[in-house]
């Protein structure tokens, strides 16, 4: 591997890294709290380093597919490790272990929270915790990419690597023009929800924070309750459909712009996410209207919000969902491995793979008998070729592997199975809360160090989707040429 | 400019890399899907995989918006047809590649009745490049600028040259006309060179100059620059019948050495002067008992590269004074050259550098135009011709005190049809038209050259 190549890359998403911290820095400069001096270190810390790094040069051809992968994957590591030292050197988070949770949990848009009590931690804290989240979301490599096209000789594998879903597809020719189009849209739309989310009685601090949240399809909020703290059905219908919206694969927004109604409509993807989305809902529904006497509004406001959350794996809660019955938690359970679209902000298996997982067996199952049946699967009406089904299937594969053994070492922590599974389940998919201990009024502060840092693992894992972190554990790839 | 490229084959990939270098916009469209991986992980370019003669693949190619549509894929019809729907659609130029022999005399009716706005025959290029190179034996290469006024010629150095080894400065002197040294690439190293330049034997060396002062230059060099008179081209391909047109049209006798009998009887059909060996080119035997070395050029023609290499080798070691070869795959040529071999042609090279020329000065039609671009030594080094016009602020300074970036070289001026070999007290006015060497290529403006 050409070392130099990922060295460039991380030094230019450094220097990007303490760009965006200074938002946070400014909003504690005018509370006058104490975490200003720990900004300032970090920025300083990780612009040095930044543009230290960045001075590499190499030569244009020596970004390849495997140092792409790389360079994407120790960016995110890297990132997480310098995005941590507010946290951390303020003092609001003692452990730096606990800081790094914190931070990868942001910048994967995961929203699982080691933080006992958030309500005591500053304002520019607070900031930089949901920014992570945003930046996340759309990725930090794909802004990298929109600000500087030449940064990786070849940036298609930076995309490949960190764009969520089996089959990234580029707007435009230009990789550079298609992130700055992704990004344009991403921007407008978190803008329109923190309008939205004032006009609807929301403190100004407040809205910016649950906008960033359900923008990345995070779940950091600032209060104990999350967003159930405000009570009040605007706020909570806005961010429901908010969250439904940046779960949906924005290619489609572009084509909306384009006024190319008929390919949205038409696209597979798309409607199956609407119709699972419309179906848990439905059933949840069903299932917890005892609970709430009977009160279509209000269960409908609960189920429809918690699906949302949960399919768009953002993990905002408006209700307590361990009082649930059980059906709905499986139904729940089931929506936060299907996760939401591919190249949205959502994380999960992704819709379009499990339409495709599904089509697969549906062909198996005709092929066995018709043996001299020719089928092939098609998405939008297009033939998925082999290797991509295979690539499905192998990731499906992982990601349960993944599962497993995350859930035997988290169990060595000695919790009951639905705390243990739905933490690893929650992390893995990026959503955030789980159920039981680590519930929406929980955290995972009860976690011991090990486990801490499988579910980091798990977390990055999952936002990467699996193979491009894989890849930095096999030998070959640190060998020289 | 938004390009859209149908056919991803040598051609069309080296377009799309070329162009997207540039920061056009290129949408690549072909059948074959791993032609499209291939170019969607090293270019950043779209891709879509479809038949690009159809309206809705065109459409999905957004060709309506598009400023050029080039179509080189491997049909000529499919070229065609694709070019005039793409018309229809609102693509503003289209670039059609037809390269079959019957079409050839019908370029001017495909161009004025199916509205293309450029047909391209990479065969009858290549054949023309030849007999160029034919025409000028004892040079590796020549081409022509500003309305053949000006030549540009590659030689090869030889110990024995009274060229080796003194200053470029001191050399201008001592030769009997005024030639420019443009370009020498050394091994894998290309120099534009400055006064204290030594020359060193086995430089591949470009000269610029007025053709009589060159082939003066030549004269003092001691090659003799004696007319060739009898080629033998070894295999029978449309670029052997286009070249034999052109070798006619010059009163050259022509033998052409192919070993399909069917296809010898084809070209017995078509050329009718030249004489049609049946046999094997790579054989040595047929090429003795053709006398292979009374020759004064052979061209290796054939469809496969190694074969035109084993002929080459064998022609130059029979003392063929000029030996031509045809070469598809670009990546040997830094090899064949070290075998002694110079001159090669490879049309798919010279079909996109054709149509690179043809958008470059399309895209440069305002301000100050690149009227003619050549890549030359591997692509290392380029060749641009400006007219100035008036947006260029720096007419009528002395060229020693405009401040040039390294690597340029302004190499000839033309003005009113005479050339200026320029030193430092010459000028630049407007409307002269001004060659420019460079090395790193990206000179899309005159005002590029200044530090």
């Amino acid at each position: 591997m050409k070392i130099k190549a990922v060295l460039k890359v991380l030094g230019i998403v450094l220097f990007c890294e303490a760009v965006l911290m200074i938002p946070s820095l400014l909003i504690s400069v005018i509370d006058k709290s104490y975490e200003i001096k720990a900004f300032v270190t970090a920025i300083a810390t990780t612009a040095l380093i930044g543009f230290f790094l960045s001075r590499f040069t190499f030569d244009r051809t020596e970004m390849r597919k495997r140092e792409g992968y790389a360079a994407v994957a120790l960016s995110w590591l890297v990132m997480s490790l310098f995005g941590a030292l507010p946290f951390y050197l303020s003092g609001a988070i003692p452990s730096y272990i606990d800081a790094l949770f914190e931070t990868v949990s942001g910048f994967t848009t995961t929203g699982s929270s080691v933080i006992r009590d958030i309500e005591i931690i500053p304002r520019g804290l607070l900031f930089w915790r949901s920014f992570t989240h945003w930046i996340g979301g759309m990725g930090v490599l794909v802004f990298t990419v929109a600000l500087v096209p030449s940064i990786g000789g070849r940036p298609v594998f930076l995309m490949q690597a960190e764009s969520p879903g089996p089959i990234p597809g580029k707007l435009v020719p230009k990789i550079g023009e298609s992130s700055k189009i992704l990004y344009i849209i991403y921007g407008v739309m978190t803008v329109i929800l923190i309008i939205l989310l004032i006009l609807a009685g929301m403190p100004v601090f407040n809205s910016f924070i649950y906008a960033f949240g359900t923008a990345g399809t995070g779940g950091f909020s600032m209060d104990t309750l999350s967003v159930g703290a405000y009570n009040n059905p605007w706020v909570e219908w806005i961010i429901t459909i908010g969250m439904f919206l940046f779960g949906v694969n924005f290619s489609l927004y572009f084509l909306l712009l384009k006024k190319d109604y008929k390919h949205i409509f038409k696209n597979e993807e798309f409607r199956f996410y609407c119709f699972y989305v419309v179906l848990a809902t439905v059933l949840v529904l069903i299932n917890i209207m005892p609970k709430y006497n009977n009160n279509v509004g209000l269960a409908l406001r609960h189920s429809a919000f918690t699906v949302s959350t949960l399919v768009t794996t953002t993990g905002y809660s408006t209700v307590d969902t361990n009082l649930w019955p059980m059906f709905s938690k499986s139904i729940l359970l089931t929506l936060m491995i299907f996760g939401a679209c591919a190249g949205s902000t959502g994380g999960g298996v992704k819709s379009v793979r499990i339409l495709v997982l599904i089509k697969a067996l549906y062909f198996e199952i005709k092929q066995t008998i018709h043996p001299k049946s020719i089928q092939r699967i098609k998405i939008d009406g297009k033939v998925l070729d082999g290797d991509t089904l295979k690539k499905i299937l192998l990731f499906f594969f992982a990601y349960v592997l993944i599962i497993i053994l995350s859930v035997i070492i988290v169990s060595l922590d000695d919790f009951d199975f639905m705390t243990s599974f739905s933490a690893v389940l929650a992390t893995v998919s990026n959503i955030g809360p789980g159920f039981e201990l680590v519930g929406p009024m929980g955290n995972f502060a009860a976690f011991s160090v090990l486990s801490k840092i499988a579910l980091i693992a798990n977390m990055i894992l999952g936002r990467l989707e699996i193979i491009p972190v894989i890849v930095l554990f096999s030998p070959d790839i640190w060998k020289k040429n | 400019m938004k390009i859209v490229i149908v056919g991803g084959g040598k051609v069309g990939y080296t377009l799309a890399q070329q162009l997207s270098s540039e920061k056009h916009d290129i949408t690549l469209v072909d059948n074959n899907a791993e032609v499209l991986a291939h170019a969607d992980e090293t270019l950043d370019i779209m891709c879509i995989k479809g038949n690009g003669a159809s309206v809705d693949i065109l459409k999905a190619a957004d060709v309506s918006q598009t400023d050029i549509l080039l179509a080189v894929t491997d049909s000529d019809e499919l070229n065609m047809v694709c070019c005039v729907i793409g018309k229809k659609l609102g693509a503003k130029h289209t670039v059609a590649r037809v390269r079959n022999t019957d079409y050839s005399n019908e370029f001017k009716m495909l161009r004025e009745e199916l509205e293309l706005d450029m047909v391209i025959n990479p065969e009858m290029e290549a054949a023309a490049e030849i007999a160029q190179m034919i025409q000028f034996p004892s040079a590796v290469d020549v081409e022509t600028f500003a309305n053949n006024l000006v030549e540009l010629v590659e030689f090869r150095v030889l110990e024995t040259d009274p060229i080796v080894n003194i200053k470029l400065a001191d050399l201008s002197k001592l030769l009997p006309s005024r030639v420019l040294f443009c370009t020498i690439m050394r091994g894998e190293e290309v120099f534009i060179p400055k006064g204290n330049f030594k020359l060193e034997p086995d430089d591949l060396v470009q000269v610029m100059g007025e053709r009589s002062s060159i082939s003066r230059f030549f004269k003092y060099l001691g090659r003799n620059s004696h007319k060739a008179k009898n080629i033998t081209i070894i295999g029978g391909s449309r670029i052997a019948i286009y070249l034999t047109w052109l070798l006619e049209e010059m009163d050259l006798n022509v033998k052409i050495i192919e070993i399909s009998k069917d296809r010898c009887l084809i070209l017995n059909d078509i050329l009718t002067k030249a004489m049609i060996i049946h046999g094997d080119g790579t054989d040595q035997e047929i090429l003795d008992s053709e006398n292979i070395e009374s020759s004064d050029a052979i061209v290796a023609l054939t469809d496969r590269d190694e074969e035109n290499l084993i002929t080459s080798l064998y022609a130059h070691q029979c003392g063929v004074p000029k030996v031509i070869l045809k070469i598809n795959r670009q990546n040997y040529f830094p090899i064949i050259q070290k075998l002694g071999l110079d001159s090669i042609i490879s049309p798919k090279y010279i079909t996109a550098n054709n149509i690179l020329r043809y958008i470059r000065a399309l895209d440069n039609s305002q301000g100050i135009a690149v009227e003619k671009l050549y890549r030359i030594l591997d692509n290392k080094a380029e060749i641009v011709e400006f007219t100035v016009k008036d947006s260029f602020d720096l007419t009528n300074t002395r060229l020693q005190d405009l401040s040039l970036k390294d690597d340029v070289l302004i190499a000839a001026i033309v003005r009113n049809k005479n050339i200026i070999i320029p030193n430092g007290n010459d000028v630049i006015k407007e409307y002269d038209k001004v060659i420019i060497v460079s090395k790193t290529g990206f000179i899309t403006d005159l005002s590029d050259i200044l530090a």
